[in-house]
């Protein structure tokens, strides 16, 4: 039997040798040497206690095959609308031919690489400056490894008047490859726009992806951000969305988590300008031997600012779910208004739910209100619909719709709405008894 | 036609129903009066076959078929209508989601064809008005923020979108004022037919001068203890349960 080796580590930083020298070079090398330094924690780590990343730690992955291309066809299904302007990785490969988006006046949309070789200085401020890579070996790794991706970039008083899907997809083949997609927003003061990313799996291949968004806002930015993740059933998928907030800025990010062995996520809003307003918001559907893990953290730096979490998990048969929120509220800020909610909706006697609310108060005229269920479903609610007819597992399936509307609801673009209401009924049992979603 | 023979049901080992014996024919009007705590939303929910009650003996015939060996929405489908005393608010399902969905799934049971969008909206549109129902109400979460009055409005619209055999109205008489009492009686007049069979629960004498039943039952203590016509609703207006509440199990 032949025994392992390679240290993955050292496998990535054969790979960091055949990427280019640019800007970000010196920002790799550090990132690398913090991969180096904390490699895969395991359980015993106050942050890792919900994650299992052995089998992670154990594969030897490699990078994509650079020639990777894909039919119109496979992508067809995953896309919103037609009309949506897009872009198109697949294993990390940009697709110009399946790719739509342009840019117009104060609206630059760009591919990383492409800002990286030709105008650095653009992106040197903000690129892995806000998704902190100093404590987690998924973020580390994707910074050691950032060579492409997408960069959005508005200027001042502009506004994007469709919003941008960004697909990443992943094919991956015979050998484990890892996967590192990087979205970075830039949105001026008194900008407009909303920003969707598809995290597609396209088969059964070993693949560990590490997503990290950054999204900055200026002052009077109005900025929308989705995360719609459905991935492969060999995916480990561990990201990163970090928001940067103006002041009198409103920005969301939703997580829409549906398909993949293991979705972790840390979410992270730093509000450091007044009257900043963060949205965060997830919606996790647990199957199987699914894990899910979600990690807040809002930052509130500056007096008057408000933050709203809400994440839901629907948990069936031996899915997991841990949810950590930390609201932090630092000396000074003042008036500052959180509220955190997480609520489990738990289907199955071996689904498992946990949650960690924290907070880190050095303020003292603030409200903070935290609050964590697990339930089932209401027993009188699922009588009502069943002695009007509804069967009983398509009654279940009501009541899990009603409960994931509540963040499904909240999703502006009505195409990426449809998809996920459709994903979801696709999902549950019973879908065939229950009417059409109008 | 409705029989029901010798019926004892309990919640968590107590008993609530004590051996009701009661035979709806087709097209009749039953009334079920009595008490609080006399057991009469027990009775409702035990024929709808809600699962927090356990029928511990007897049995309920529902047109040849036993209904006790059928789930709650088959009962549904097999003609029974339980019109909820405290109807349940479901946020995040609206009730046109939930009733299109309802209509289908009893439709197929049926074996009939399933109603399509149009006809489905047509069908909404006339029964509702039988109610006097606001349709806006339909795009609500299922009674979500109701008033009293919406609610029982809702209950019985539901009932005549589904047409069942068998109709419990379970108290939709209160929380009404008169002229929302007179709209829901008059909805329910107009279903009456030779093939629809009634129970209207209630606990005042007041909605039978609207409904006027054929035979009166009145339940003490989860037994049936005296039955009549419908001189005996007033009866019990003027004396109150005092003539029935010590007296011993009276036949009509
Ligand atoms: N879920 C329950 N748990 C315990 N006791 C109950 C429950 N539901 C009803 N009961 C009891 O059963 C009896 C009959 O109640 P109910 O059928 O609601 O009476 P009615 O409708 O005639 O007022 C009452 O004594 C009530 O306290
Ligand atoms: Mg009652």
């Amino acid at each position: 039997m032949p025994t392992m080796t390679t240290d993955p580590a050292s496998t990535v930083a054969q790979r960091l040798k055949d990427l280019p020298s640019d800007a970000l070079s010196a920002r790799r090398e550090e990132a690398l040497a913090r991969y180096q330094d904390i490699q895969w924690p395991s359980m015993r780590d106050e942050a890792w206690r919900y994650t299992n990343t052995r089998e992670i730690a154990a594969t030897e992955f490699s990078g994509a095959d650079s020639s990777a291309t894909i039919d119109a066809d496979a992508v067809a299904p995953y896309v919103l609308d037609a009309d949506m302007p897009r872009i198109v990785f697949v294993d990390g490969i940009f697709q110009p031919d399946l790719s739509t988006a342009t840019s117009r006046p104060g609206v630059h949309i760009d591919r990383l690489a492409t800002v990286m070789a030709d105008a650095p200085e653009r992106l040197t401020d903000h690129l892995a400056a806000h998704a902190d890579w100093s404590d987690d070996p998924a973020c580390a790794l994707s910074t050691a490894m950032l060579t492409d991706g997408v960069m959005v970039e508005l200027d001042p008083g502009t506004r994007m008047d469709t919003p941008l899907h960004v697909m990443f997809l992943t094919r991956g083949g015979e050998a484990p490859i890892s996967v590192h997609p990087r979205v970075l927003v830039v949105a001026g003061d008194e900008t407009t726009g909303t920003v969707i990313e598809s995290h597609v799996g396209l088969g059964g291949n070993t693949v560990l992806t590490t997503p990290v968004t950054e999204l900055i806002a200026g002052d009077k930015v109005n900025l929308d951000h989705y995360r719609m993740v459905r991935e492969g059933s060999n995916t480990w998928h561990l990201g990163d969305i970090a928001l940067h907030q103006g002041a009198h800025s409103e920005v969301s990010s939703c997580l829409l988590a549906f398909d993949g062995p293991m979705i972790r996520t840390r979410m992270r809003a730093t509000l450091a300008g007044e009257h900043g307003n963060a949205i965060l918001h997830g919606l996790a559907l647990g199957h199987g031997a699914r894990h899910i893990e979600n990690l807040l953290r809002v930052n509130h730096m500056v007096p008057n600012c408000r933050s709203r979490e809400s994440f839901k998990h629907v948990l069936e048969d031996n899915s997991t779910a841990a949810f950590t929120g930390r609201i932090y509220v630092a000396e000074g800020a003042q008036k500052t208004d959180a509220v955190q909610t997480n609520r489990n909706l738990v289907l199955s006697p071996t689904a498992r739910a946990s949650a960690r609310p924290q907070l880190e108060i050095y303020a003292d005229d603030v409200k903070c209100t935290h609050g964590a269920t697990t339930g089932e479903l209401d027993q009188e609610s699922l009588f009502y619909l069943q002695a009007r007819g509804v069967p009983t597992a398509a009654a279940r399936s009501m009541l899990v719709q009603a409960f994931a509307g509540e963040i499904l609801d909240d999703v502006a673009p009505d195409s990426l709405r449809g998809q996920a209401q459709m994903l979801l009924r696709d999902r549950l049992p019973a879908a065939e008894h229950l009417a059409m979603v109008e | 036609m409705l029989q029901i023979t010798n019926l004892h049901a309990s919640i968590d080992d107590t008993p609530i129903l004590r051996g009701i014996d009661l035979t709806i024919k087709d097209g009749e009007v039953h009334s079920l009066m009595g008490p609080n705590g006399s057991g009469k939303s027990t009775l409702a929910k035990v024929l709808a076959g809600d699962e927090a009650y356990e029928v511990t003996d007897g049995s309920i015939v529902l047109d040849g078929q036993d209904l006790l060996e059928l789930d709650p929405h088959e009962r549904a489908a097999a003609g029974m209508f339980m019109a909820f005393q405290y109807p349940v608010e479901i946020p995040g399902v609206t009730m046109k989601y939930f009733l299109r969905t309802a209509m289908n799934s009893v439709r197929k049971y049926r074996e009939q064809e399933e109603l399509d969008a149009y006809e489905f909206l047509s069908l909404v549109k006339e029964r509702a008005a039988m109610v006097e129902l606001d349709t806006d109400l339909l795009d609500r979460p299922v009674n979500g923020g109701f008033s009293g009055g919406e609610k029982k409005r809702a209950e019985i619209f539901q009932m005549a979108m589904l047409e069942p055999s068998i109709c419990v109205l379970d108290e939709t008489d209160s929380g009404l004022d008169i002229d929302a009492l007179r709209t829901v009686a008059d909805g329910v007049n107009k279903m009456r037919g030779a093939d629809r069979s009634f129970l209207v629960i209630t606990h005042y004498q007041r909605l039978l001068t609207y409904i006027v039943p054929d035979i009166v039952h009145v339940l003490v203590d989860g037994r049936i203890v005296r039955s009549g016509g419908k001189e005996l609703a007033l009866e019990l207006e003027e004396q109150g349960y005092a003539l029935v509440e010590d007296g011993h199990p009276v036949d009509a």
